[in-house]
C-alpha cells in the first residue's frame, strides 16, 4: 500500500493509471501539469510519482522531474516515466544509458500494459533511497 | 557590415592585382537588403591553385578567367558544387556566343570582356552580390518552410499517437478485467475511448481540409454563390447537435446574400464557426450567426460574418493562442469535448484567400463572438 501520485496532461492516461493502481490498494492523486503536479508532491508526500513526459512545452516531464530532484523532501521519491517515443523513432530509453541523464528510475512505454507497469511499480518501491537516480544533467535537449 | 569571401583566378598578374585592389577598397550598399558589403579577395594564377583554395575555405563569389594555363574556367565552374550559394562571374577576352553558353550552362551568372576598367568590375560585382543576397534570402525561406513542415509533423504524429496509446491502453484494461467481469463497470472507459476516437476522426477531417487549402488557388472554383443557402445547411448540419443539449440557433442573413467566392471554403468556415459555438456551449445555451454585406456602400465587396454563443468562454490569455495549430484550452470544462486544435488555424488560411480577418471578444462562462470581415473575390 503506498501513496502514488499521477500526473499527465491527458485525462486518459491518469484514469488508465488510476484504474490499474487502485486494484493493488494504492492510494492515487493525479495532476494535469508539470507545475501542479510539483506543487501536488509537496503537499501529498508521494511514496511513488508517475511522471508522462508530455509535449507541453511550459510543464514538461522532464522538467517536473529536475524540480523535484532537487527538492529536498522529494529527492528520494522514485520516478517511473511514461513514454511513447520509441513507437516514433526506433529510439528507446535505455536505463543504464539515459538514466544518468534524465533524474528518473524507469521508463515504460505507453500503451499501457497493467502488468508491466504494476511490476515496475512494485519494483520501485521496493528501491533503496540511495539506489534512486537523483543526479542527471540538465541540458539533455 | 558584412565581408564576402571573393576567389579570383586569372593567369595574369595585372589583373590579379588590378580587381584585388578595386575590390578590397570597394564598399557596397545594397538598400534593399539593408546590407553593406566588402570584399576579401584571394588571388590564385591556375587551375591547382584554385583546387587548393577551395578545399578549405568557403567563397561567395568566383571570378574566372577563362584561359588559364593548365585548364580553363569552365571546367573549374563544374567543380564549384558547394551546396550554399555563391555567384560566378567569368572573364574572357574575347566573347563568344559558344563560350557564353558553355558557361551559363555551367552555373556563369555573368561576364566581363577584357580589357576592362574598375567601373565594369564595380558594376558585374554589384549584380553578381545582389544575386547572391537573393538566393541567400531564398535558402533561408526554404529551410524555414522545411523547419515548420516538420514541426507540423511530428506535433501531428503526436496528435495521432496518443489518442491510440489512449484507447490501447483502455483495451489492455479490459482484456484483463481489471474493473470486473460486469461491462457496465467499463462504461466511462468505453466512453472515453469513442471520444478519443472522434477526436482522430476530427482531425483527419481536418487534415483533408487543410491540404486542400494549401493546395491553393488550384482546385478553387469561384463562382456566384449563395451564402444563405450554404449557412442554412451548415446549421443544418449542427443542429441535431445542438438539440440533443437544448441549444437554440438563430441565423439572421440580409437577403439572398450572393457573392463570388468558393463554395466549400465559405462551407469551412461557417462549419467551423458554429461547431464551436455549439461544443463549447452550455446546455440550453444560444448561438447567433449573422451574415451581411457592408450596407455603407452598396458596390462594396465586404462581408461581415458574426458567430456569438453563450457558451464558456476563453480566458484573455488563451484567445491569442487558439489561432494557431492543434491549439485548444485544456481545463476541465473542455476535457471531454472533442477536437483537433486545427479548426482555427484553418479558418485562418481560409481567410487569407480572401483578404480576411478574424476577431474574437470572449468572456469566461459568458460566451464569445468570432466576427469575420472578408473580402468578395470580384473580376468574374
Ligand atoms: N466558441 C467558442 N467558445 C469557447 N472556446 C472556443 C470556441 N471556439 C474555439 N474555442 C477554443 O479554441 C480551441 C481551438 O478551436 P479549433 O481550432 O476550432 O479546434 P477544436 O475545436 O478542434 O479544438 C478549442 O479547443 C476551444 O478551446
Ligand atoms: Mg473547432
Amino acid at each position: 500500500m503506498a501513496k502514488i501520485l499521477c500526473i499527465d496532461d491527458e485525462l486518459d492516461v491518469l484514469e488508465t493509471c488510476t484504474t490499474i493502481l487502485k486494484t493493488k490498494g494504492h492510494t492515487i492523486k493525479c495532476a494535469g501539469s508539470g507545475s501542479d503536479g510539483y506543487l501536488k508532491a509537496k503537499e501529498f508526500s508521494p511514496d511513488l510519482i508517475v511522471l508522462d513526459v508530455m509535449m507541453d512545452d511550459e510543464t514538461d516531464g522532464f522538467h517536473a522531474a529536475y524540480k523535484i530532484r532537487q527538492d529536498e523532501k522529494l529527492k528520494h521519491v522514485p520516478i517511473l516515466m511514461l513514454s511513447s517515443i520509441n513507437q516514433a523513432s526506433k529510439f528507446k530509453f535505455n536505463k543504464e544509458k539515459d538514466g544518468q541523464f534524465l533524474p528518473v528510475d524507469e521508463f515504460v512505454e505507453k500503451p499501457i500494459i497493467p502488468q508491466k507497469l504494476i511490476s515496475e511499480v512494485d519494483r520501485l518501491l521496493h528501491l533503496s533511497k540511495d539506489k534512486i537516480n537523483t543526479e542527471g544533467v540538465r541540458n539533455i535537449y | 557590415m558584412r565581408t564576402l569571401n571573393v576567389l579570383l583566378v586569372d593567369d595574369e598578374e595585372g589583373i590579379r592585382l588590378g580587381i584585388k585592389r578595386v575590390l578590397q577598397k570597394f564598399i557596397l550598399e545594397i538598400p534593399e537588403f539593408e546590407e553593406q558589403i566588402s570584399f576579401e579577395v584571394e588571388a590564385v594564377d591556375s587551375v591547382s591553385g584554385f583546387l587548393s583554395a577551395i578545399k578549405d575555405k568557403k567563397f561567395d563569389l568566383y571570378v574566372l578567367d577563362y584561359l588559364l594555363k593548365d585548364g580553363n574556367g569552365v571546367d573549374l565552374l563544374k567543380k564549384i558544387n558547394s551546396p550554399s550559394p555563391q555567384v560566378t562571374i567569368m572573364i574572357s577576352a574575347h566573347s563568344t556566343l559558344s563560350l557564353t553558353i558553355e558557361a551559363t550552362k555551367n552555373g556563369a551568372f555573368d561576364f566581363i570582356i577584357k580589357p576592362f576598367g574598375p567601373s565594369e568590375i564595380k558594376a558585374a560585382v554589384k549584380r553578381a552580390v545582389e544575386y547572391f543576397l537573393l538566393l541567400e534570402r531564398n535558402e533561408n525561406f526554404e529551410r524555414e518552410k522545411k523547419k515548420i513542415r516538420f514541426e507540423f509533423i511530428s506535433v501531428l504524429a503526436h496528435e495521432l499517437k496518443s489518442p491510440i496509446n489512449a484507447i490501447e491502453s483502455y483495451l489492455n484494461l479490459m482484456v484483463e478485467s481489471y474493473l470486473g467481469d460486469k461491462l457496465s463497470e467499463y462504461a466511462n472507459i468505453i466512453s472515453r475511448s469513442k471520444s478519443r476516437i472522434q477526436d482522430m476522426r476530427k482531425l483527419i477531417t481536418d487534415l483533408l481540409d487543410l491540404t486542400r487549402i494549401e493546395a491553393g488557388s488550384r482546385n478553387r472554383v469561384i463562382e456566384e454563390i449563395n451564402l444563405k443557402e450554404i449557412l442554412s445547411n451548415c446549421v443544418e448540419s449542427v443542429n441535431f447537435q445542438a438539440q440533443k443539449r437544448g441549444i437554440i440557433i438563430k441565423s439572421i442573413v440580409d437577403g439572398e446574400l450572393l457573392m463570388f467566392a468558393d463554395k466549400t471554403d465559405m462551407e469551412i468556415l461557417l462549419n467551423n464557426l458554429l461547431t464551436n459555438a455549439v461544443k463549447y456551449n452550455v446546455d440550453n445555451g444560444s448561438v447567433d450567426i449573422s451574415i451581411r454585406r457592408d450596407i455603407s456602400d452598396s458596390d462594396s465587396e465586404k462581408i461581415f460574418i458574426e458567430c456569438s454563443d453563450s457558451g464558456i468562454g476563453i480566458a484573455e490569455e488563451d484567445q491569442k493562442k487558439l489561432f494557431g495549430e492543434f491549439s485548444r484550452v485544456k481545463n476541465d470544462k473542455t476535457r471531454n469535448i472533442a477536437g483537433s486544435g486545427l479548426g482555427l488555424s484553418i479558418v485562418k488560411k481560409v481567410l487569407s484567400y480572401y483578404d480576411g480577418e478574424i476577431n474574437l471578444e470572449s468572456k469566461v462562462n459568458f460566451g464569445s463572438k468570432f466576427s469575420i470581415v472578408l473580402n468578395e473575390i470580384k473580376g468574374k
